[in-house]
């Protein structure tokens, strides 16, 4: 069972952050694909805070009621202090009534309109 | 050419698509590029600091990197070496050491694979002298946080699954849970030493180094010239006196490093949201005991005593004892040394309570080599040099974080951990020629299973024999948790060719000659954690033999017959010289996933207080009732002998059931296939990763009564054993059965018929074997007449000389999870009696 870490860096554009899973050959933008149940961390390498929260297809945020509370299955983090890393640890459960294969989108709740703070996770069952 | 081009880029587009969305694996070590058959990786060599000149004088590193690791698909899926394996690249905490030899292997992915923490090698009478540095970048894996902070949450580390809530059924709290994983400190198990200060010493916490511009500030450049002045010093001290317990207080370390600590630290305690550590330290330095928390750096400074006496005991030396590290009392006349440091296998990890599991199975492990007159007697046999040239072999589990921060109600939990792997590989291949003999030296590091070494076997899965049925290998134990056999257990045949378990945390050295038919052959074991899992388990291949066409020759091919010169001290403990004893009790319960000893889960507090220079014994407990799991008990700084064994559990006789077995979790069983006409009352069913059940009624050969409620599980496979013990008279016990009665706590232990250790009797004994890990036999619940149900543990007692090092070490669980969770307690071993005498 894999644990995973995603990187928040600088945006290359200069504005505002970007996702990178932290794998090699990996740049903003690329979802990062692991099985059910797989941990997913972040790792804020900028000097701003983040966090990760889920999203629609739209990337809109979900409403606290989706997400909360604190802990709960869909919650991705809390807020990530500069140079710190993500807690808890996203637990990468499959939705009830998900198929196979699906796709959670997030960005970030701190910079919501920032449109390269947003990323995708894809998750697989056995 | 260019038509070439564009057909291969359009045939890798197309393979490309062809590959489903799955995880980010990557290929594994041995995989085909091509799609052909995984090719088994060779034993790899671990890099070795080897000492000279006295001392082990070497850096390690502990650092952080993406390796390449292996995972079995699905995770839940039993051990088996047909599962389906799946490589990722994972962020890991691992030892490095600095200018180990020889080099690393080439890496032949993009990601290095698993590698064992440098081999330590040293020999009695020398100093260590370890630089520790921790260079781990915490932020490549979750927030893991040191003092139970709670401005964020629960002070232990959290997932979206629910931990720590419902952990294993209960709740873990703060500091009995998983937390502070990037914080370490090196526990030097089996070694005989000073448990305090800057010895084997398992209560201080260092945390990785501050860093500035992604680059750690605590650095080997920027310790060296304080480590350097107190490693000259600590050889002065120790080699003044080898048991001296020097350096007593933070006043001994060099204040260039101390007063950087204190800055380093009150810096890490401006960071928002934290419980800070400086007060700690200050109040503990307030109070003249050795402070808790450092960062970044640590020196290590011991010395391995070397018993010189040709006689035990020791005659009587008027030297004082000038060791012990705080308190009023003077301290009493100094014995001479009552016991040497056994030279064998012994071996290292992470021992910081909270993260051993995590961090143990990050490959926070590696051997430690402490040659004596054992390697010389080899030496001597098959050659100069022989013994530094036999394979050292580090298992583990090697994964990343535990169960109970994924999946919920077990789904997708790894089934007994991590494949084993052998020096970072899976299955890795060892050559020997034909007939030629190796020294195996085998340390079982996880943190979880134990492994249950079965034997040699062909290729085909068959037990390596010839026509005649004789095994094609010899092999024969030597040693036993890096303490050698004494000359009459030496090639004895109760210790040839035999199975046996390696739990969590023993070393095993087997002297072995290869066969004179080339071939290549498996060295097969099975997961166990308790002996009923044992009939479920497959046979799992834990390396490989090529034996090559070439032939050994003269001593080369001989098993050396004799044994290697035993110390002295190393003679049994009699029983006349026991001075006190105690009953320590492991157990997991009420809950399930709440472990615990003498019904208390670590606080810190002392739990066993013993006088320094006194013999004990000691009857340890295990009141675990189902399902069951026999805690592999762990006792730092001095080695033990088991003098008797309890298991309630144990098997007449044990046999593979027909067919396959159903149950609701009731008291009622169906089967398929079975024949349970042929049973008889009170015979047990066991069932793999569930436990005992005894039969109290059989209805036909597909349906069964228990005598309480039975496992939940379908089509399941089952061993039928005719209990060792019974606890029902009627009908009358087999021959070589005990009746044990329910009602009865006196009769509740191994009747005469059941083989025991070796007594320790006068004038001298020497064939019993020393141990530092041994599994507490589970307990039982038993039921009678009128459903009354009766809980009856498992023990077994133990002999250990409490001698020369006085101070405060651990006894726990070497399931690290466990340990990690609450299943450890504080020895104190107290180097003066109470004032009072009445004589």
């Amino acid at each position: 069972m894999p644990d995973w870490s995603i990187k928040i860096v600088q945006s290359s554009s200069g504005d505002g952050a970007e996702f990178i899973p932290d794998l090699k050959g990996k740049t903003a933008g690329d979802p990062l694909e692991c099985m059910v149940d797989d941990l997913v961390t972040w790792n804020n390498t900028t000097e701003e805070e983040h966090q990760p929260w889920p999203a629609d297809n739209s990337y809109t945020a979900l409403p606290n009621d989706q997400v909360l509370p604190r802990g709960g299955p869909n919650y991705l983090s809390d807020i990530i202090p500069a140079g710190g890393s993500s807690r808890p640890s996203y637990d990468v459960a499959q939705p009830a009534s998900a198929p196979a294969t699906w796709t959670v989108y997030y960005i970030c709740a701190l910079h919501p309109y920032v449109e390269s703070e947003r990323g995708t996770i894809i998750g697989n069952t056995y | 050419m260019r038509t070439n081009r564009v057909i291969l880029f359009l045939l890798t587009l197309l393979l490309i698509a062809a590959v489903p969305a799955s995880a980010q694996w990557i290929p594994c070590l041995g995989d085909s590029a091509t799609g052909g058959a995984w090719t088994a990786p060779d034993l790899p060599t671990i890099p070795e600091l080897v000492s000279t000149g006295g001392k082990l004088h070497a850096t390690v590193v502990l650092t952080d990197e993406q390796q390449r690791l292996t995972f079995k698909t699905p995770p839940n899926a039993a051990p088996s070496d047909t599962n389906v394996i799946k490589c990722a690249p994972q962020y890991v905490r691992v030892f490095k050491g600095i200018g180990a030899m020889p080099p690393l292997p080439k890496t032949t992915g993009d990601y290095p694979d698993p590698m064992p923490g440098p081999t330590l090698r040293a020999r009695l009478g020398d100093m260590i002298e370890l630089t520790f540095l921790n260079q781990i970048n915490p932020a490549n894996f979750g927030d893991s946080i040191d003092r139970g902070d709670v401005n964020t949450g629960s002070g232990c580390d959290e997932s979206s699954n629910g931990y720590p809530n419902k952990a294993g059924g209960g709740k873990d709290t703060y500091p009995d849970c998983f937390h502070g994983s990037s914080t370490a400190n090196i526990h030097f198990h089996g070694t005989h030493t000073n448990p305090n200060s800057t010895g084997d010493n398992v209560f201080i916490e260092i945390r990785p180094s501050m860093r500035t511009g992604g680059k750690p500030v605590v650095t080997a450049a920027s310790v060296a010239t304080p480590f350097s002045d107190f490693f000259q010093r600590c050889e002065r001290e120790l080699g003044a006196n080898v048991l001296s317990l020097w350096p007593h207080t933070w006043k001994d370390l060099p204040s260039a490093y101390t007063t950087r600590q204190e800055e380093l630290l009150k810096k890490y305690d401006m960071t928002p949201n934290i419980k800070k550590l400086w007060p700690v330290d200050a109040a503990q330095i307030k109070r003249g005991d050795w402070p808790q928390y450092y960062m970044g750096a640590y020196p290590y400074c011991y010395q391995i005593p070397k018993y010189t006496d040709t006689v035990f005991p020791p005659p009587a030396s008027t030297t004082e004892h000038m060791g012990h590290t705080g308190g009023p009392l003077s301290p009493p006349p100094q014995k001479p040394l009552q016991m040497g440091q056994s030279p064998g296998l012994h071996w290292y990890h992470a021992h910081k309570h909270g993260s051993t599991a995590i961090d143990v199975g990050n490959g926070m492990t590696g051997a430690f080599v402490i040659e004596g007159q054992y390697d010389d007697d080899f030496d001597k046999f098959y050659g100069a040099g022989w013994t530094r040239r036999q394979p050292v072999l580090v298992i583990n589990q090697i994964g990343v974080t535990p169960n109970l921060e994924r999946g919920k109600n077990g789904t997708n939990r790894v089934d007994k951990g991590p494949d084993f792997s052998v020096n970072g590989r899976l299955r890795p291949v060892m050559k020997m020629q034909r007939g030629e003999v190796k020294l195996w030296r085998i340390v079982n590091t996880s943190g979880r299973a134990g492994t249950h070494i079965m034997g040699m076997y062909t290729q085909a899965g068959q037990p390596a024999v010839d026509a005649s049925g004789k095994p094609l290998f010899t092999y024969y134990q030597t040693a036993q948790d890096g303490v050698q056999f004494s000359p009459t257990n030496f090639g004895s045949p109760g210790f040839t060719n035999n199975q046996f378990l390696l739990a969590a945390g023993n070393r095993a050295d087997l002297l072995v000659q290869a066969p004179m038919t080339p071939g290549v052959y498996n060295f097969m074991a099975k997961n166990e954690v308790d002996p009923s899992d044992l009939p479920g388990q497959n046979l799992v291949t834990l390396f490989s033999v090529n034996v090559t066409e070439s032939t050994a020759t003269g001593n080369a091919a001989k098993l050396m017959t004799t044994a290697p010169t035993f110390p002295p001290f190393l003679q049994d403990i009699q029983k006349a010289e026991v001075k006190g004893t105690k009953e320590v009790t492991f157990s997991t319960g009420p809950t399930f996933g709440e472990h615990r000893i003498n019904h208390k889960k670590f606080d810190g507090e002392v739990g066993e207080l013993v006088l320094l220079n006194t013999v004990e014994e000691w009857k340890v407990v295990n009141e675990t009732f189902g399902p069951a799991i026999s805690h592999p008990f762990h006792i730092h700084i001095n080695p033990f002998q088991v003098t008797e064994v309890f298991d309630p559990n144990a098997a007449l006789s044990s046999s593979a059931g027909p067919g396959t077995l159903t149950s609701t979790g009731t008291t009622t069983v169906t089967g398929t296939g079975t024949s349970f006409g042929t049973l008889r009352t009170g015979t047990v069913l066991s069932i793999p990763g569930q436990g005992f059940y005894t039969v109290l009624s059989v209805q036909s050969d597909t349906s069964l009564t228990l005598t309480g409620a039975g496992p939940t599980v379908t089509n399941s496979a089952y061993s039928i054993n005719v209990p060792q013990y019974v606890f029902v008279n009627s009908p009358a016990p087999l021959p070589g059965q005990c009746y044990l009665n329910p009602t009865d706590p006196s009769t509740w232990k191994p009747c005469s018929s059941v083989p025991q250790p070796p007594a320790a009797t006068p004038p001298s004994s020497t064939n019993n074997i020393w141990w530092d890990v041994f599994p507490i036999p589970s307990g039982i619940t038993v039921t009678w007449a009128n459903a009354n149900t009766q809980k009856i543990p498992g023990y077994f007692k133990l002999r250990s000389r409490f001698v020369d090092y006085s101070g405060y070490y651990v006894i726990h669980c070497h399931i690290l999870a466990h340990e990690d969770r609450g299943m450890m307690t504080v020895v104190e071993v107290a180097p003066a009696a109470s004032p009072y005498s009445h004589d």
